[in-house]
């Protein structure tokens, strides 16, 4: 035995509850590294503007918002120039919307790996909610050219907040590209049924609109959507305004709960995945 | 070493493919015919033993070498293995086209189990070797299906796991091909690394293994030296 002689490996019947071995995770971060990697160039290979989609997108959706919505239905912005308004609101949003719906499809689209190698395979859903990320942090650059450009002076120190909220919005996202994934394994009506999803998932969120324009009482049903919670304080925190930790709160329990959720249906699935892709 | 004890796999094999919605709705739920893929199989492939599965199609090799990489749940039982395994069940996992001969390199190889830095280090070398290093930087799907057997073997080469499971990976390519991956795998026996293997070769089976086991229908039939258990399974009937 040349190496890895201290290397064991028991494998038993799986059954009982399974838990999520953070160990494991670990010694496969080589696979996850490489595989996230895979995801980012291969999405832009034979596209002529190649990475510069992953600024467009949200530019381009801001122009649009900006003329219809902004100028035309005449929107409210809380005082800020709208296409400042709704590039803050589509910056997390885009995000989320690509995060779960690449995941989504991303155990059925790995089927080949899956029935030929052994790895976590939470891998494949984490691999694609982090190559969106990196497209978020491309969108976060032209964020500082848009506000430059409408001479809005961002709030260094409030600018902070976004670190920790980036991150919840990249946990629910896991949380839920992990349930749809697992779920589109057996029903593969849920690819179909994705796009929908996000795009009335996105007008209950506060992206184009501001949430003061929700009357009174919807808003406690209002507050339960995580990200309308995580928008607002992604639109007031670079401006320098307070954050709403009420209601910041509530989205980090809603975020805890479906993350819990998508990795319980995630794990009853993961089992027969093998068997069934 | 492999340490197989009282492996049983079970698939559920529903009647007719539910997969959408609406028919689950209307036909309320699913009907399996169960089918036992393996049952009640145990085997010990000791450490520095080179052991070969040998069975008919659908005599649950395949089942049995991705239980032990774990791949597949076993239904019953338990395996055992001590050492890196490098999972050889089809050469080029991962591989894909639009990226380049050296980018597919560092996928195979991870996929593999291969640290990233090592490859990193080797992708060049591994490229030369299989005699690819024009075509370093093109698409992988420009490459003949030959070319890219000889670069995931070179790949493979480069996993130095003492444990190697190998299910007909090696069926692929031409004569010069198989007999370089012979010699490598005589040099890997040589040097006292461990490997299960399924083939239909009856020849390779012989000049490799120390011993053969045969499954049949599930179960383990016999096992033994090499020419008693190629007889064995000539006498089966299918």
């Amino acid at each position: 035995m040349s190496q890895g002689a201290d290397h064991h490996l028991l494998i038993r019947p799986s059954g009982g509850r399974s838990r999520l071995d953070l160990q494991e995770l670990w010694r496969y971060r080589d696979l996850l590294l490489v595989l996230t990697w895979r995801e980012i160039s291969i999405r832009y290979k034979q596209t002529l503007l190649g990475g510069a989609w992953a600024i467009l997108q949200p530019l381009l959706s801001m122009v649009v918002f900006s003329i219809f919505l902004g100028r035309l239905a005449g929107l409210p912005s809380d005082g800020i120039p709208y296409p400042v308004f709704s590039y803050l609101g589509l910056l997390p949003w885009t995000y989320f919307a690509n995060a779960v719906s690449r995941s989504g499809a991303s155990l059925v689209g790995n089927a080949n790996l899956i029935s030929k190698v052994y790895f976590p395979r939470i891998l494949i859903p984490l691999a694609s909610v982090l190559s969106a990320f990196v497209d978020f942090l491309l969108s976060c650059v032209v964020l500082v050219g848009v506000m430059a450009w409408y001479h809005v002076a961002p709030d260094p120190l409030r600018s902070l907040w976004l670190v920790p909220l980036s991150l919840l919005v990249a946990i629910l996202a896991t949380g839920v590209g992990m349930g749809l994934s697992a779920l589109n394994v057996q029903y593969r009506d849920v690819q179909h049924a994705v796009p929908f999803l996000m795009q009335l998932w996105m007008y209950a969120t506060p992206v184009v609109y501001p949430a003061s324009l929700v009357p009174e009482r919807y808003r406690t049903l209002f507050a339960l959507n995580p990200m309308a919670g995580i928008t607002e304080a992604y639109r007031a925190a670079p401006l320098g305004r307070a954050v709403d930790m009420h209601s910041l709160l509530v989205s980090c329990a809603v975020v805890v709960v479906l993350f819990a959720l998508g990795l319980w249906r995630f794990q009853r699935t993961e089992r027969v995945f093998a068997d069934v892709v | 070493m492999i340490e197989v004890a009282g492996v049983s796999k079970v698939f559920r094999v529903p009647h007719q493919r539910r997969r959408s919605l609406g028919r689950w709705l209307a036909e309320g739920r699913y009907t399996y015919e169960t089918f036992h893929a393996l049952k009640d199989v145990s085997l010990r492939v000791a450490s520095g033993e080179f052991v070969g599965l040998l069975g008919r199609n659908g005599s649950g090799k395949s089942t049995l070498i991705r239980v032990v990489a774990g791949i597949y749940p076993p239904s019953e039982g338990t395996v055992r293995v001590t050492g890196r395994m490098a999972p050889i069940l089809e050469l080029g996992v991962g591989f894909h086209g639009t990226l380049s001969v050296l980018d597919n390199v560092l996928l195979y190889g991870v996929v593999l189990g291969i640290p990233r830095r090592t490859l990193l280090a080797d992708a060049d070398a591994i490229v030369a070797a299989a005699g690819l290093e024009r075509f370093a930087d093109a698409h992988l799907e420009n490459l003949s299906t030959g070319m890219r057997m000889r670069l995931a073997f070179g790949v493979a080469l480069r996993s130095e796991a003492p444990v190697l499971l190998i299910d007909e990976a090696l069926a692929v390519g031409d004569e010069a091909f198989r007999e370089r991956c012979v010699a490598e795998l005589r040099r890997r026996r040589d040097r006292g690394d461990t490997a299960l293997f399924v083939s239909h070769e009856m020849a390779l089976l012989e000049g490799l293994c120390d011993r053969l086991v045969v499954l049949h229908k599930g179960a383990v039939r016999g096992e033994g030296k090499p020419a008693e258990m190629i007889a064995l399974y000539r006498s089966l009937e299918s």
